[in-house]
């Protein structure tokens, strides 16, 4: 049920990145370390996305559920995905986007894009 | 992308030049700085990310590292807030490079873009001349403290996006600091007087000698018979500093963030007097990043220890080392460094626990042991080093009852100026400006006697008993006095009234 809402998400912010006039070079790509949801680029900046989707507000909205290591291991991932790709030399940031659906998850209530969520100091312990 | 700045930051009270460079990669954005910089520093990655954005320029992306050179310097603080903001700008083509290596920048930067005071501008203004540095930009807030700074030429600005303006324009505007030559104003009020006080003119004939001479003083009395009543009064008679003088004492309190934005430099002599719960670090100075402590706030000032005895022993011998020299070396794993401290004591102490051992009217109730233990926390080789022993009686009905009386602090003060200006003039070869910080050579030239005190001063050393130490101090004091009276050679009325101001020592500690 919830992986179901979590693809739903992630086609929704796909679809959002799209009309931003974002470029989509994959979805779902595995790498060593984890999971990227969505990598993009827009100009010369890859853009790597993780797309947090959510139901209900009792737990507070989607984006405050990335925590200290997922931010460390979204940067693993990035570097680790860059690394497949030889290190090239270009600019690359992570961003977060957040989904909140109605609670059948039918409706968006809202959709929030996060441009450089994430940093190098969200790395350090 | 790089950009360089210049800036500065104060190591002891020494300016020291620091280079900052900023690198804008590709990649994760992220804002490193290295160069052994201090929390303070570290944190103004986010102060800089918003006082950029706020001043309306676009924050750029990629991942930027600042470097402080040199790298063995410890950095502190945070003037490093503006330079390291205007190489970033200048990093993403806002300001061009030459025309920013032309100065020395400072300065703390708030959310919004707006400068803030910074710790220790005016010895980093009075440094730029050894760095080889023609201009430096400061923070407004600033301004009052290094107006007078002759030399280099002085640019203050209210905000980020003001000194951006000011770089970007290729004609310079006028130095902030056109003042020439150093303007110093000394107060000339004070809310005390000496002709508070009631009586006790032997007592204030001897702070106008200390005073005069820059002695160390000790005062004993019983409660209640205006100690440090009488100490209070001091600053009102102590002599206009000197252009030199300011600048020196001004530096310390400028590094330990002292000086008030609205008075700028310290004109006055300072007067410290800390509670007897001080310890030793905050005296002598010291912390982590070592800061001056009381004794070098009191430098060309004076520091008053009221009930002397009740004083930490350990905090009363570390003032040994530094009466003596003028200047402290503060040693601690971060860095050594030296403050200097030429300071004039003024203690005040009882005569015994109880207090009441010299009071001709109450009794005292203490046993001749408490007395010995109590007079022993002031040891022997500290009270060598006070010049002027004073006793201080109770006084008596028909001078408590009387009118205010005796002169006031302006007349003594007119005096003591008079005198000091004798001694700068005949110290003007010398290191030094006035008869206590007169080495043992310098007593033979300049403490020169008449027969008749020669005489004098023979019989007092043969029936008293007087140290070396002693003696030297009794020669001294007499100079002093000889100034006072405005006598060209010490005579034999002047060393009598030196020996006199000695002779407490023996009738209690060697008792």
């Amino acid at each position: 049920m919830n992986r179901a809402v979590g693809i739903c998400g992630e086609n929704i912010a796909a679809r959002f990145l799209t009309r931003q006039g974002y470029k989509i070079i994959g979805k779902n790509i595995k790498t060593f370390v984890g999971e990227i949801d969505i990598v993009a680029k827009i100009r010369h900046t890859t853009v790597f996305t993780e797309v947090k989707t959510r139901r209900s507000f009792v737990f507070g909205p989607p984006y405050l559920s990335v925590t200290k290591n997922k931010k460390r291991k979204l940067i693993q991932c990035a570097l680790c995905y860059l690394k497949t790709k030889g290190y090239p030399d270009i600019d690359w940031r992570i961003d977060i986007i957040s989904v909140q659906l109605n609670s059948s998850g039918i409706y968006i209530k809202k959709i929030e894009h996060f441009e450089n969520a994430i940093e190098w100091e969200d790395y350090k312990k | 992308m790089i950009a360089k700045s210049l800036s500065c930051t104060v190591i002891g009270i020494e300016s020291h030049k620091i280079d900052v460079e900023v690198d804008i990669a590709q990649g994760l954005p992220g804002f490193n700085v290295i160069g052994l910089p201090d929390t303070a520093i570290r944190e103004s990655r986010d102060r800089i990310k918003f006082a950029i954005k706020n001043s309306g320029y676009k924050f750029p992306k990629g991942k930027i590292t600042v470097n402080l050179a040199p790298a063995n310097i410890k950095k502190e603080g945070s003037g490093f807030d503006l330079p390291i903001a205007l190489s970033i700008l200048c990093a993403i083509d806002i300001i061009k490079q030459e025309r920013l290596l032309e100065f020395a920048i400072c300065g703390e930067l708030s959310l919004d873009g707006r400068l803030k005071a910074i710790k220790g501008a005016l010895p980093i203004s009075l440094g730029l001349k050894e760095n080889n540095i023609k201009n430096i930009i400061l923070p407004d807030k600033n301004l009052i403290e290094i107006i007078n700074v002759t030399g280099p030429r002085i640019f203050t600005f209210g905000s980020l996006s003001a000194v951006v303006g000011f770089l970007k324009d290729d004609c310079a505007s006028d130095p902030q600091n056109k003042n020439t030559g150093l303007k110093v104003k000394h107060k000339s009020k004070y809310r005390t007087d000496f002709n508070d006080v009631k009586g006790q003119e032997h007592v204030k004939r001897g702070l106008e000698v200390a005073a005069c001479g820059h002695h160390n003083i000790l005062l004993i009395g019983p409660p209640g018979s205006g100690k440090s009543m009488i100490a209070k009064r001091v600053p009102s008679i102590l002599s206009e500093m000197s252009t030199e003088e300011v600048l020196e004492t001004s530096k310390i309190h400028s590094v330990a963030g002292l000086l008030s934005p609205n008075k700028g430099l310290v004109t006055n002599r300072p007067f410290r007097d800390p509670h007897h719960t001080i310890s030793d670090a905050a005296l002598a100075g010291g912390g982590t990043n070592p800061m001056p402590g009381e004794i070098s706030l009191a430098h060309n000032g004076v520091l008053f220890l009221d009930e002397f005895p009740e004083f930490k022993r350990s905090v009363l011998e570390l003032l040994r080392q530094p009466m003596e020299d003028g200047k402290i070396r503060i040693s601690r794993v971060q860095g050594s460094n030296i403050y200097p401290c030429r300071f004039m004591l003024v203690a005040a102490m009882n005569p015994c626990p109880c207090g009441y051992f010299t009071d001709p009217k109450k009794e005292c109730n203490c046993t001749p042991y408490q007395i010995q233990r109590y007079l022993s926390k002031i040891s022997g080789p500290l009270l060598d080093r006070i010049d002027i022993h004073l006793n201080v009686p109770r006084l008596k009905y028909n001078e408590l009852s009387q009118k205010r009386s005796g002169e006031s602090s302006e007349v003594i003060r007119l005096r003591v100026n008079n005198a000091r200006n004798k001694q700068a003039l005949r110290y003007k070869e010398e290191p030094i400006s006035c008869n206590a910080h007169l080495e043992s050579k310098q007593i033979e030239k300049y403490c020169v006697l008449d027969k008749e005190a020669r005489e004098l001063l023979k019989m007092a050393i043969l029936e008293l008993g007087i140290s070396a130490r002693a003696y030297d101090k009794i020669l001294k004091v007499a100079r002093t006095i000889a100034d006072l009276h405005g006598k060209k050679t010490v005579e034999a009325c002047h060393v009598s009234e030196a020996i006199s101001y000695r002779s407490l020592e023996r009738d209690f500690w060697m008792a």
